[in-house]
């Protein structure tokens, strides 16, 4: 056990040291309520008054209500067509026996040691003989599978005993049934799990919608965020009211979800 | 059960999944030494075969040579740094200390903000002026620097934006590992006279953690090799080349340029660099399974 004094030096450094972790998004958050004209003029870290009016200018500036849309439409196709696609494969992987399974399962697994950035030009080209280069899809149906998701569901469904889908296999269900009726409803905290991390890597995902989209009307929020720091340079007030509004979704579902998330990520690390 | 049914829906359930990987992820690395092997820029539109005149292209050029330099320089500073410091949080915000799971999450937010979001702070903090960092500089004395306008200094400010943003998912694969060790190691040092802190640390803590060091070392070697995002948003790859990494070099060759041939040339050497990465901890983790 650590003394009484020893342990109030350490609650003093461990506040400490997370203040300094979290001063660039306290700063943040003054700087955008500050006077713009003093934002631009210099740095500090106390408020000079309330000014909400730097979010509406921020929102209104280059289109960022059209560039939220484009992104939750894109986030929420890819989560949950991920989430279905996995649900399924994981399902054949932990309960099904087939020919060529074990192959196959380490094929599925290979495909998460090659990033994206790396294929993207293969990809590019798939993209552009399908004619889907600055369309939804091609935002979309690359993303729609990913090897994690499987590996997730796979894992969690083994820990499900057998015997919850033994009746219903002998009331004469089938697979598919005893997947949506029984699985899934047993299943909420993988499916939660899935959801947090695709959804956030989704909405934050810059690569994607740079490479693939080219006119305005199809940017998302992260794309548009890099266009509107370019135009408004050293106008901070403004630029960290759009950091905020571009943020607050990924950062209010991790917040919300934040066991799961932070359960994902530590079983993925002991496997 | 009847197993040929079962192998029939077995294949009918992994359709989705498969056919997915299989034409995003499996046919493209195939693809991708094809085009390596052409001479093709995109603009013009056709495709010659030329062998490894790409890779023979590539391997002699300055831009790419700074590129792979400019990779290693990132991928051994960000790496160590960030290991560093997010170890230094998990024994700082160890479970032994009561209601200090608001911290965790305070430490945590940063890797939930976005690429763009976190690179956006930090051309302002960074900037020569009005920013946060010189405004501390210039409070004690030391001159201001022009960080992300500097080829000495853009680097080490990338670096210090991806440390801050990674350090908190770091830090919870070290909670989760330290919450491994069984609680017995310490209290039976403690009866033979060790005291908590350095020498636990380095005769219990360091060892029996290694497992979860050497996943994180994989991981972020890993994410650090990829990384592209921070760069684009906080240089643009410059000043004067120096913080192009090798994914930027093969964004701004393909998608700038339009030489696809070069692109896919450095693409696959890449795939080479990640199989390597992959072969190393596959031994690695044999060695402490033994």
């Amino acid at each position: 056990m650590e003394t009484p004094r020893k342990t109030y030096l350490h609650y003093a450094l461990a506040i400490l040291v997370t203040l300094i972790f979290v001063l660039p998004l306290l700063a943040m958050l003054v700087t955008s309520l500050r006077d713009p004209a003093k934002a631009a003029a210099g740095f500090s870290l106390l408020p000079d008054g309330l000014h909400w009016q730097n979010y509406v200018e921020a929102w209104r500036a280059t289109n960022f209500p059209r560039q939220f849309i484009n992104s939750l439409i894109m986030a929420l196709t890819v989560t949950a067509g991920q989430i279905f696609t996995s649900l399924l494969a994981g399902y054949a992987f932990a309960r099904m026996e087939f020919f060529g399974k074990k192959v196959l399962f380490l094929v599925v697994l290979s495909t998460l040691i090659i990033p994206f950035q790396i294929l993207v030009i293969p990809v590019f080209i798939i993209l552009v003989k399908l004619a889907w280069i600055n369309t939804y899809w091609a935002l979309i149906v690359p993303s729609l599978a990913n090897a994690f998701g499987i590996f997730l569901f796979t894992q969690f469904f083994k820990t499900i005993p057998y015997e919850l889908e033994e009746a219903a296999y002998i009331d004469g269900a089938s697979r598919w049934t005893v997947l949506w009726k029984i699985m899934v409803p047993l299943s909420k905290s993988a499916i939660t799990t899935l959801f947090l991390f695709t959804f956030i890597a989704e909405w934050n995902d810059l690569f994607k919608p740079l490479v693939f989209t080219s006119t305005k009307d199809m940017r998302t929020v992260q794309l548009g965020l890099t266009v509107f720091q370019e135009q408004f340079k050293v106008d901070y007030a403004l630029l960290m009211a759009a950091v905020v509004f571009v943020t607050v979704p990924s950062v209010l579902l991790f917040f919300l979800g934040q066991k799961q998330f932070v359960k994902g990520i530590a079983t993925s690390g002991l496997k | 059960m009847n197993s040929r049914k079962d192998n029939l829906m077995a294949y009918l359930f992994l359709l989705p999944a498969c056919l997915l990987l299989g034409v995003f992820v499996l046919y493209p690395l195939l693809q991708l030494l094809w085009v390596s092997l052409n001479e093709w820029n995109i603009l013009k539109d056709q495709m010659t075969f030329v062998g490894v005149k790409n890779y023979q292209a590539i391997l002699a050029e300055d831009g790419f040579r700074q590129a792979l330099l400019n990779t290693i320089y990132y991928v051994a500073v960000t790496v160590p740094l960030g290991m560093a410091v997010s170890l230094g949080l998990a024994l700082l915000l160890n479970d032994k200390l009561r209601g200090v799971g608001f911290l965790r999450t305070a430490v945590f937010t940063p890797f939930v903000t976005s690429t763009v979001a976190a690179g956006v702070i930090f051309i302002w903090l960074m900037d020569y002026d009005r920013g946060l960092v010189n405004a501390a500089l210039n409070w004690l004395g030391i001159s201001r620097i022009n960080f992300l306008q500097s080829d000495q200094w853009a680097m080490p400010a990338v670096i210090l934006m991806t440390v801050w943003k990674q350090a908190g998912y770091n830090m919870i694969l070290f909670l989760a590992g330290l919450q491994s060790i069984p609680e017995m190691y310490y209290e039976a040092a403690a009866i033979d006279g060790a005291k908590r802190g350095w020498q636990t640390f380095r005769y219990i803590t360091w060892p029996l953690l290694w497992p979860t060091t050497f996943f994180v070392l994989v991981i972020s070697i890993i994410f650090a090799f990829r990384s592209f995002e921070q760069m684009f948003v906080m240089t643009r790859g410059g000043p004067v080349g120096s913080t192009t990494t090798l994914v930027y070099y093969i964004f701004d060759k393909a998608f700038k340029f339009g030489n696809m041939g070069h692109a896919a040339a450095i693409s696959t050497l890449m795939v080479l660099i990640v199989l390597l990465i992959t072969w190393l901890q596959f031994r690695g983790q044999k060695e402490f399974e033994m």
